[in-house]
């Protein structure tokens, strides 16, 4: 019944990181896909707090702003699914290291003509051992490329799914993002069951 | 002559323009670092609102959105402060019992979901 809450365990959250390079189509795929309108978010950090954790305010510290585009899909009654787009900007990284902890996982962005600016994001979701999927965005004159290509260029580990996508289109982000899914269920199989076993 | 009371502004339909800065919202209150609510955690309301009056305009500015699950980070897009501000916030309408906050499983923070709420996310999603 709406608005009655309180008696079930409860919604529980979940969160999709989507990253790329600048221009890559972040905004317009958390836009696209998003029930809400998307949002936006400027948290404050101080730089010299790096990797540090620590929002305090203390005079001698240059305190900024990192900016924040996030949207929501209700997934039945129990589950809410974020997207966050991660901010650009490599000084930001360790925003990244708190928005990551307890990802479903990342949808890496490529402008196939710029892929190089790829190789942070796929760096970041690898060496973290977050499960991750690579989208190639459809600007014009990219048809060309395959996935087999990006995934070559990009230098993945074999199980890592490439395909096409269109940020603007609502059904091509949420193929995207059921890609991702069902690869995050793929590797969490894989990597739980050998634990559970030991017992 | 005039000697009415200042008329009190409610029922809104937009946020109220903040007149005091977040600082003074919060009463200069930060938490450490380290073990705080992820900003996604959901926040819903509980049975007791019913009976809570007098809020500030922050305080029922959560409560009309937690109607529904809702956010830190929505809650803070909304009030148009950091999260920081919004966790401190929440701290005191849970504290006054007015809130219940649906935080992550803590399993997730080092393994991802679970692959039960994964299968569960994706049938829902195949289902949209």
């Amino acid at each position: 019944m709406p608005g009655d809450i309180g008696t079930d365990p409860g919604p529980v959250p979940l969160k999709i990181l989507i990253a790329g390079g600048f221009g890559a189509g972040k905004s317009t795929l958390v836009r696209s896909v998003s029930e809400i309108a998307s949002l936006h978010t400027e948290e404050p950090v101080t730089i010299a707090s790096v990797g540090v954790d620590d929002l305090r305010a203390v005079p001698d510290k240059t305190m900024t702003t990192v900016a924040l585009d996030f949207g929501r899909i209700g997934v039945g009654d129990s589950l809410v699914l974020y997207l966050f787009g991660t901010p650009g900007q490599d000084r930001f990284w360790f925003m990244w290291d708190e928005l990551v902890r307890g990802a479903v996982g990342g949808v890496v962005l490529v402008d196939v003509r710029r892929i190089a600016e790829s190789f942070a994001a796929v760096d970041f979701f690898e060496s973290r051992d977050v499960p991750f999927v690579v989208a190639m965005n459809a600007f014009p004159g990219t048809e060309r490329f395959t996935p087999g290509d990006v995934h070559h260029a990009l230098r993945l580990r074999a199980d890592v799914p490439v395909m096409p996508m269109d940020a603007r289109a609502r059904s091509s982000c949420l193929s995207t993002i059921i890609r991702l899914v069902e690869h995050a269920l793929d590797r969490s199989n894989v990597v739980r069951f050998p634990r559970s076993a030991r017992r | 002559m005039s000697t009415g009371r200042r008329p009190r502004h409610r029922a809104r339909d937009r946020l109220p323009r903040r007149l005091v800065p977040v600082y003074v919202l919060t009463g200069g209150r930060t938490r450490p670092g380290g073990s705080e609510l992820p900003m996604e955690s959901l926040v819903t309301v509980t049975e007791r609102v019913r009976w809570a009056h007098d809020l500030e305009d922050e305080y029922r500015t959560i409560i009309e959105v937690a109607r529904k699950p809702v956010s830190l980070v929505e809650v803070g897009a909304g009030l148009g402060v950091p999260v920081a501000v919004v966790r401190v916030l929440v701290g005191d309408l849970v504290e006054a019992g007015l809130l219940d906050v649906h935080a992550p499983p803590p399993a997730f923070a080092d393994a991802g979901p679970s692959p039960a709420v994964l299968t569960q996310l994706l049938e829902g999603l195949r289902a949209r």
